[in-house]
């Protein structure tokens, strides 16, 4: 509670602390440590990394555990305040999939950058259609297909050569 | 006589570096030209920028009589008008047959609905034959392209470029990868087609550069250092220091 | 003139364009046989119905599979084509359908029926659901048979042509397409689910297998010829994309998705190229989704669900992607077992201290069975048809398959 007029609940603001501590892990992860170095090495060009010594298909198999994880922690986040039922993630595939798009695969301050984008826009359309959630949804997504357009490669796109499929 | 390809103050800036300096270049419809260079020097951003990959920040690029401008054109568009590419690593499409490959390179209309209508003619398959006899590899047609050795990969793709019927052939280190005697048939092979349309050949190996005898264009930090016979601009003192004298 | 290059007629071009032709007319005449309307009356009319519904998959299945195993374009949007299909046809049937009772009860009254009100009468019949009671304007054509029978492959084919054009026109390619097209789905089915977007909302469509002015012929007779309309479809829609794929058209597409810059670099419009084939399959899916939707009866904004393109996409890659007979095999078998499964006619397993109850099951046996068949048979089912004439591909051992990638990298480092 902060005054009468506003209220955030105290679970919500968890999930802020939450979410940036492990924004600031990932970062961390990412950029001081050996595995971060192995990991951009491989998403850059795996074969030299190959021959450099890095096993590409542990960092490969070492990445999806940590995204897999992460992924959990927000779903925990998520069931703070959400109902929790086997379909959860199904809602938010689509969604997540399209953060990393409009954000810039790659880039962790793209990804933040796209999710606040998505996110932002997102309240502001249903404030300004406020009867209608699936409609707000339905401009989100064509809004995000024309952005699409003019950064084919998000927000924050990798740059040069490296920047391959 | 008119330049075929007139390339005119082009530069190219990725992420703060400069690839291309403002470089000029021109060569006529049928001419052979060797262009060299230490790496890095930009010889590939230029073809890139000839074939319409890369679009420069600024400069010309005019083609043919009629002087158009390839900037505005896709790669397509370029490559229908008369462009041909050869990659330094062989690229062909590995999961068809050697005929399908030739096929698809032949001179044709492009369009989706031209390919839906389009029947091999007569003078067609003829041309196939006779392109796949050139390079050796008539045995070989019904196999499929991922099935052949490295040099006759190469080889298929100098057919698919000969029947594409390109005006001017860019041709990325032809000789990578190959035998001294398969050198010397690309070389004789280079050299006929420049009879009749312009090749310009990006080498790094001076003695197959020696025997395309040829004029030569040196490149350095994205422009042209020095320009003129082998033997003019291996005399070069600027061309030694930078190249030769590193080399 | 050497062997290879000499002109060989259709049907070597294509054994399976044969087998296919032959097994598909062998089903419809065992079908006939068997029917309750023409025949022995030994299988049932939902069964006939599902065999019918089961070859609207398969056809759906043969536009994936070119758009995605030929041209290498990942569509997890194609059977939003299929629904809109659906929606289009169903759009006729309902409001003809609603025109006849209309008609019917007010035949009673003393003077006959203004075209106002008959008009209203059928408002109210269709849109009370959602608290309406005025025809919306994408009704306008729902009259006539023929004006919605052109929506069928205008709908699908103009959504197509403009998402197509945008996406492939920015050179959008691989997973980023994907996800767009997934996006594009999602955002049709959350506006179809809107009460206020004219289709009923999540209510959807309903009573479709009730074909108007055929109220006295019996489902067993309409579903028969259900199923062999879309036996006809398939098998022509098989023959023509057997040809558009053997020749110079196929050899273009399989080139486009094995290196897309070496195509462009030959000449050829590699973006138009794949803008034809995303609305030609587009509207073959409406086709698909139009003789499916009469035989299922409802359709809802759910039937547009990303997770129904997925399906789609596993069906081809389960049956062999890249080869039309693998769609139509993968398509046919994991919906026919998939109804098999979740019909509860399969004895569940008592294991003691639980019981495996196929209905709840079945999602996980096809997820286990999509993970399998990726890792251990990447050509799917179809692959099995290699192994018996002894094909081989050739073994890249792993190397990539084109030069440097596309001109994007360079465009945006300009930026």
């Amino acid at each position: 509670m902060v005054n009468d007029v506003i209220s955030i609940s105290t679970v919500r603001i968890a999930i802020f602390v939450l979410a940036l501590a492990f924004l600031a892990f990932f970062i961390w992860l990412m950029r001081r440590t050996r595995l971060g170095l192995e990991v951009r090495a491989v998403t850059q060009n795996p074969a030299m990394a190959a021959s450099m010594g890095i096993n590409p298909d542990r960092i490969n198999m070492l990445t999806f555990g940590i995204g897999s994880g992460i992924a959990g922690i927000a779903g925990v986040a998520i069931g703070l305040f959400a109902k929790v039922t086997s379909e959860l993630g199904s809602d938010y595939i689509v969604q997540s999939f399209m953060t990393v798009v409009v954000g810039g695969v790659g880039s962790i301050w793209g990804t933040l950058a796209g999710a606040t984008m998505i996110g932002g826009l997102q309240k502001v359309i249903e404030f300004l259609n406020p009867s209608n959630t699936l409609a707000a949804q339905t401009y989100m997504i064509l809004f995000i297909i024309l952005f699409i357009q003019f950064r084919p490669r998000g927000i924050i796109a990798l740059r040069g050569r490296a920047a391959g499929d | 006589m008119t330049a075929l390809l007139e390339v005119s103050g082009v530069s190219v800036t990725f992420d703060g570096f400069r690839a291309i300096n403002n470089l000029s270049f021109s060569i006529g419809p049928a001419e052979m030209r060797a262009v060299i260079g230490p790496n890095g020097a930009g010889k590939t951003t230029f073809m890139d920028i000839v074939t319409g990959k890369t679009r420069p920040d600024t400069g010309s690029v005019t083609w043919g009589e009629r002087s158009v401008s390839l900037l505005k054109m896709t790669e397509a568009q370029i490559a229908r008008a008369g462009v041909g590419r050869k990659f330094q690593r062989p690229t062909v499409f590995e999961d068809q047959s050697v005929a399908d490959n030739l096929i698809l390179a032949l001179q044709s209309k492009r369009g989706p609905l031209a390919a839906l209508r389009f029947a091999l003619s007569g003078a067609g398959r003829d041309r196939v034959a006779e392109l796949a006899a050139e390079v050796g590899l008539t045995d070989h047609l019904a196999r499929k392209a991922g099935e052949l050795s490295h040099g006759q990969k190469q080889w298929l793709e100098i057919a698919m470029l000969l029947a594409q019927e390109p005006k001017l052939l860019l041709v990325d280190e032809p000789a990578a990868g190959m035998t001294l005697a398969e050198r010397e048939r690309t070389t004789a092979m280079l050299v006929e087609m420049a009879r009749t349309r312009a090749v310009v050949v990006v080498e790094h190996d001076m003695d197959f550069v020696r025997r395309l005898n040829c004029k030569v264009t040196v490149l350095h930090e994205g422009r042209v250092l020095a320009e003129g016979t082998l033997d003019h601009v291996t005399k070069d003192p600027t061309v030694v220091d930078v190249y030769l004298g590193r080399g | 003139m050497t062997a290879p290059l000499a002109p060989r007629p259709f049907l070597a071009r294509n054994p399976s364009v044969g087998w296919f032709l032959g097994i598909l007319a062998a089903l419809c005449l065992i079908v006939v046989i068997l029917s309750p309307a023409l025949g022995l009356d030994m299988v049932s009319t939902s069964f006939i119905k599902t065999l019918g519904k089961t070859l609207c998959l398969c056809l759906a299945a043969l536009a994936m599979d070119v758009v995605w195993g030929y041209t290498g374009i990942l569509s997890l949007g194609h059977m939003a084509f299929f629904a809109l299909g659906g929606y289009m046809i169903g759009q006729w049937l309902m409001y003809a359908r609603t025109e006849e009772i209309v008609l019917l009860s007010l035949a009673g009254g003393p003077i006959p029926p203004t075209a106002t009100e008959v008009a209203q009468g059928v408002a109210t019949q269709i849109f009370g659901v959602v608290g309406s009671s005025d025809i919306p304007a994408i009704w306008s054509f729902a009259h006539s048979l023929p004006l919605q029978l052109a929506l069928v492959v205008l709908v699908p084919g103009i959504i197509a042509l403009v998402f197509g054009w945008l996406a492939f026109r920015s050179r959008v390619t691989g997973v980023y397409l994907s996800i767009l097209t997934q996006a594009m789905t999602l955002a049709l089915s959350l506006y179809l689910f809107q009460n206020d977007s004219g289709l009923r909302g999540n209510n959807g469509l309903s009573g479709l297998q009730n074909l108007p002015g055929l109220a006295a012929t019996s489902q067993d007779a309409v579903s028969l010829w259900f199923f062999l309309a879309s036996a006809a479809a398939l098998g022509l829609t098989y023959v023509l994309l057997a040809w558009a794929t053997s020749g110079k058209f196929g050899s273009v597409l399989r080139a486009i998705r094995d290196d897309e810059a070496r195509v462009r670099f030959l000449g050829y419009p590699v973006e138009g190229f794949k803008l034809f084939v995303f609305t030609a399959t587009a509207i073959l899916c409406g086709i698909a989704g139009a003789l499916y939707y009469p035989q299922a009866g409802i359709i809802n904004p759910a039937e547009l669900a990303p997770i129904a393109s997925i399906y789609l996409a596993v069906w081809v890659a389960i049956g062999g992607r890249g080869r039309l007979y693998g769609a139509v095999i993968g398509a046919a078998f994991v919906s026919l077992v998939s109804s098999w499964f979740t019909g509860g006619r399969v004895p569940a397993i008592n294991l003691g201290f639980y019981t495996i109850d196929w209905v709840d099951w079945w999602l996980v046996l096809l997820g286990l069975s999509f993970v399998l068949v990726t890792l251990f048979a990447p050509k799917g089912i179809g692959g099995l048809f290699d192994l018996w004439q002894g094909l081989r591909a050739p073994d890249r051992k792993g190397a990539p398959l084109g030069p440097d990638q596309g001109a994007l990298q360079e465009k945006e480092a300009l930026e």
